[in-house]
C-alpha cells in the first residue's frame, strides 16, 4: 500500500543561522569584551561554537517525525554588507523545508526579519537568539501583509511546537475519496458533515477525490471482458486473483484469531472484496481517508444484493492509520486524521449522546445486552449522572494500542440474512481510560475537544450497529450543548491530547471548544 | 597579601605554566603526538585554573563549565542549567571560555584552526590531535 497516513508525514526543518563578525578591535557601546575576545578572528571561532550548540539543541528539541535538514548559513561583517547571493544560495533548500528555525543575534538579526519578506515559510525563532526572539517576532508581525512567525525561549518548547506544525501538514496533505451517489457534500444521515469542500479545503488543506459508488460497487467483482456495466469497454480496478487470495488469507486470520465469530465466511469475504476495492481506488487516487454514505448507498439496493456493508473497510482501515469514517461523514474522516495527527493512534468513531434510561432500568442504546447494561450499572453505583455512550460498529483491534493487535470479535450486520462483517471490542476492559474526543463544526470553523473517562462497553455479543462505551463527562449538560455545535459522530482515542489539539485548531485559524474532564 | 593580589598571583602562575607548555611544544626535539598532547592538556588545565582534582572528565566544555564554577564559587550545575554572563550576541560565558583557549593555541603555537574544527571538539583529546594536526603543517 502506497498511501502515505498521518503516521507517516514528516516535517522538514531548516535550521538558519545569521551571524556577523567584526574585522578590527574596537570596543564601543554595542562591542563588549576585553583582550582577545575583541581581536578579528574571535567571533568567527564564537560563531562556529554557537552553530554547533544551536544544531546539537535543535535536534535533541524537536521531536518525532522531525527531519533537520542541513543548515544555511548567512555571514557578514561589521561593514554591514548585504550581497543578495547569500540570499539566491538559501532559497533551494527554503523552498524544500516546512519550516525555518532561525538563530541570529544583534547586528545578524535584521536578516531574520528580511527572511519575512522574501519567503512565506513558517519561521521560529530560537532560544539561543536571546534578545533577538522578541524583537524579531514584533518586528515581523508588524510587517504589511501575512508572515507567520514564532517564537520561543526555552528549548523545550521548540518540540510542542513543531509537532502543531506538522500536525497541520498532515491535513495540508490529507486527500480523501468521496465515494458518492448523490451531488451533495451532505448525505442522507450525516447532516452536520462539511457543507462545503471549498471551504475545507481553503480553510483546512483537505483535499477531496471521488469515486461514483455505483462503479465502485461495479468493481468488487473479477472484471468482465466487455467492462462493467457503469463503465462498458473501460478496463476497471476490478477483483483480481491476486485480489481474491488475499481476502481469503485475510478472511482465514480474521476468523482464526477472533475471540468468538457470528459471520458466516462467505459473507466475511464479500466485506473483505468491499475493502480490497476500496483501497485500490484510495492507492489509484492517493487518498488516505475514505467514506461512503450509507442510506444513500443503502437504498439503492445493492449492498443488500451484494450482501455486504462497509463497516470492515472502515475497521481494516482504521487499524492502519487510515481515517475512514461510515455515513459520508466527511468531517468525522477530517476529525480523525486530526486526532491521529497530534495522537499517533488510530481512533473510533461513533454517533456519541447523552444516555437516558428505559422504563426497566436498560440503558437506551440500540441493542444493549442485557448483561453489559448489568455491567454499566454496577460500576456506576448510586451515580448516574453525566453519562454519554458513542455507538457504531467499526471498532477495530488497535484502538488501545496503535502498534499491537487486541483481542476482538467477528459478528454480523445484517439482523435477518446475517452479512455484513464487523469487528467486536470489549470497551469493559478499559475501566478508567482516559479519551480525548474531537470533531469539527460543519464549517471548520470551531473544533470541539473533550475529554472523558470510560465505565464499560456493551453491544460486544451483538449484532448491527451496536458496539458501545460508556464513558463520563464533567458535565452532560456542558458537554451536550457544545456538541450541538459541531454535529453527533465524534472521534475518540485514548490518552491526553486536549492542549495538541487546541494548538492544531489555533495553528488552522479554528477555535477551539474545549470540554475538560 | 588580600584577595586582588591573591588573583593576580594566580593568574600569573597560570600564564607561567601556560606559557612553559607551550615552550615545551615549541622546542621540543622531536615533535610527538604523546608530547603534544600531554603539553596540551597541560596547557588547558593551567588557563582554566584546576587542579588535577578538578578534572573529573575529558570533555572540553564541561571543564570549561567547573573553571567558571571555581572563578564564580558557584556549583558546575548551576553554570551548566543557567550559563551565566552572556553577551548581546549570544555567546555564554561558557562558550567564550572555551573560544580564548583557541585564539590563545593559535597565537602562542603560531597556527590557525579552522572555525568549524574546533566547534567539533568534544575532548582535550579531539584538541590534541587538531593542535597535531596544524602543528604538521607548520612543519
Amino acid at each position: 500500500m502506497s498511501i502515505t497516513r498521518a503516521f507517516d508525514v514528516r516535517l522538514k526543518v531548516l535550521p538558519l543561522i545569521s551571524v556577523a563578525e567584526h574585522l578590527y578591535y574596537y570596543e564601543g557601546p554595542c562591542r563588549f569584551g576585553s583582550g582577545d575576545a575583541l581581536e578579528p578572528g574571535y567571533d568567527a571561532l564564537a560563531n562556529a561554537q554557537k552553530q554547533r550548540m544551536f544544531l546539537d539543541n535543535l535536534r535533541k528539541s524537536a521531536g518525532e517525525n522531525i527531519d533537520i535538514m542541513d543548515p544555511v548559513v548567512m555571514r557578514r561583517t561589521d561593514e554591514w554588507d548585504d550581497h543578495e547571493s547569500e540570499w539566491e544560495a538559501i532559497t533551494d533548500a527554503v523552498n524544500r523545508c516546512d519550516v525555518v528555525v532561525g538563530s541570529a543575534a544583534i547586528a545578524s538579526d535584521d536578516r531574520l526579519v528580511e527572511f519575512a519578506t522574501r519567503f512565506s515559510k513558517p519561521l521560529i525563532v530560537s532560544p539561543d537568539s536571546f534578545a533577538s526572539n522578541i524583537g524579531v517576532p514584533a518586528a515581523i508581525r508588524a510587517l504589511t501583509g501575512e508572515h507567520e512567525v514564532y517564537s520561543v525561549w526555552r528549548w523545550d518548547q521548540l518540540g510542542p511546537m513543531l509537532a502543531t506544525l506538522r500536525a497541520r501538514k498532515v491535513m495540508r496533505s490529507t486527500r480523501v475519496l468521496l465515494a458518492t451517489r448523490f451531488g451533495s457534500p451532505i448525505s442522507q444521515s450525516s447532516l452536520d458533515t462539511f457543507n462545503s469542500y471549498e471551504r475545507i479545503t481553503a480553510k483546512l488543506g483537505v483535499q477531496f477525490r471521488f469515486v461514483n459508488i455505483h462503479e465502485l460497487l461495479d468493481q468488487m467483482s473479477p472484471a468482465a471482458a466487455e467492462g462493467n456495466h457503469t463503465t462498458p469497454g473501460r478496463q476497471t480496478l476490478d477483483l483480481t486473483d491476486a485480489d481474491m487470495a488475499e481476502a481469503e488469507k485475510l478472511a482465514d486470520e480474521l476468523l482464526a484469531g477472533a475471540a468468538y465469530v457470528d459471520i458466516d465466511r462467505g459473507y466475511l469475504l464479500r466485506s473483505l472484496y468491499a475493502y480490497i476495492t476500496v483501497r485500490k481506488q484510495m492507492d489509484f487516487k492517493d487518498c488516505c481517508g475514505f467514506t461512503v454514505p450509507c442510506p444513500d448507498v443503502c437504498s439503492t439496493r445493492r449492498l443488500n444484493e451484494m450482501k455486504f456493508t462497509f463497516c470492515l473497510t472502515h475497521s481494516l482501515n482504521l487499524e492502519k492509520g487510515i481515517p475512514s469514517a461510515c455515513e459520508f461523514d466527511v468531517n468525522g474522516v477530517v476529525s480523525m486524521q486530526a486526532l491521529m495527527a497530534v495522537s499517533g493512534k488510530c481512533p473510533f468513531l461513533g454517533n456519541t449522546e447523552p444516555l437516558t434510561w428505559g422504563p426497566n432500568g436498560e440503558p437506551y442504546v440500540l441493542g444493549s445486552d442485557p448483561q453489559q447494561a448489568e455491567i454499566l450499572r454496577r460500576r456506576l453505583g448510586d451515580d448516574r449522572s453525566n453519562v454519554y455512550f458513542m455507538q457504531h460498529s467499526i471498532a477495530h483491534r488497535r484502538i488501545r494500542d496503535p502498534k499491537k493487535d487486541s483481542d476482538y470479535a467477528m459478528q454480523h450486520f445484517a439482523h435477518d440474512q446475517g452479512f455484513g462483517a464487523t469487528m467486536r471490542y470489549n470497551f469493559d476492559d478499559d475501566q478508567g481510560n482516559i479519551m480525548t474526543l474531537c470533531r469539527f463544526s460543519p464549517n471548520a470553523e470551531k473544533l470541539m475537544i473533550a475529554q472523558a473517562e470510560v465505565i464499560s462497553g456493551d453491544g460486544y455479543r451483538v449484532p448491527n450497529c451496536s458496539e458501545v462505551v460508556y464513558f463520563r463527562v464533567r458535565n452532560v449538560d456542558e458537554f451536550f450543548n457544545a456538541q450541538t455545535n459541531v454535529g453527533l459522530h465524534m472521534v475518540m482515542v485514548y490518552g491526553d491530547y486536549k492542549q495538541q489539539l487546541i494548538d492544531l485548531a489555533k495553528s488552522m485559524g479554528v477555535e477551539p471548544l474545549v470540554i475538560s474532564y | 597579601m588580600d584577595g586582588r593580589e591573591k588573583i593576580r598571583a594566580l593568574l600569573l602562575a597560570s600564564r607561567t605554566a601556560a606559557a612553559l607548555h607551550i615552550e615545551a611544544i615549541n622546542t621540543a626535539p622531536e615533535l610527538t603526538y604523546e608530547l603534544v598532547h600531554r603539553e596540551i592538556t597541560e596547557y588547558i588545565k593551567a588557563k582554566f585554573h584546576l587542579e588535577d582534582a578538578d578534572c573529573v572528565t575529558d570533555n572540553f566544555r564541561e571543564l570549561a563549565g567547573i573553571s567558571l564554577a571555581k572563578s564564580m564559587q558557584v556549583s558546575p550545575e548551576l553554570v551548566k542549567e543557567f550559563d551565566l554572563a552572556r553577551s548581546c550576541d549570544g555567546v555564554t560565558s561558557q562558550t567564550a571560555k572555551m573560544v580564548l583557549l583557541f585564539l590563545a593555541l593559535q597565537r602562542d603555537l603560531k597556527i590557525t584552526f579552522d572555525p568549524f574544527s574546533t566547534a567539533e571538539t568534544e575532548t582535550l583529546s579531539d584538541i590534541s590531535v587538531l593542535v597535531w594536526e596544524q602543528l604538521q603543517k607548520r612543519i
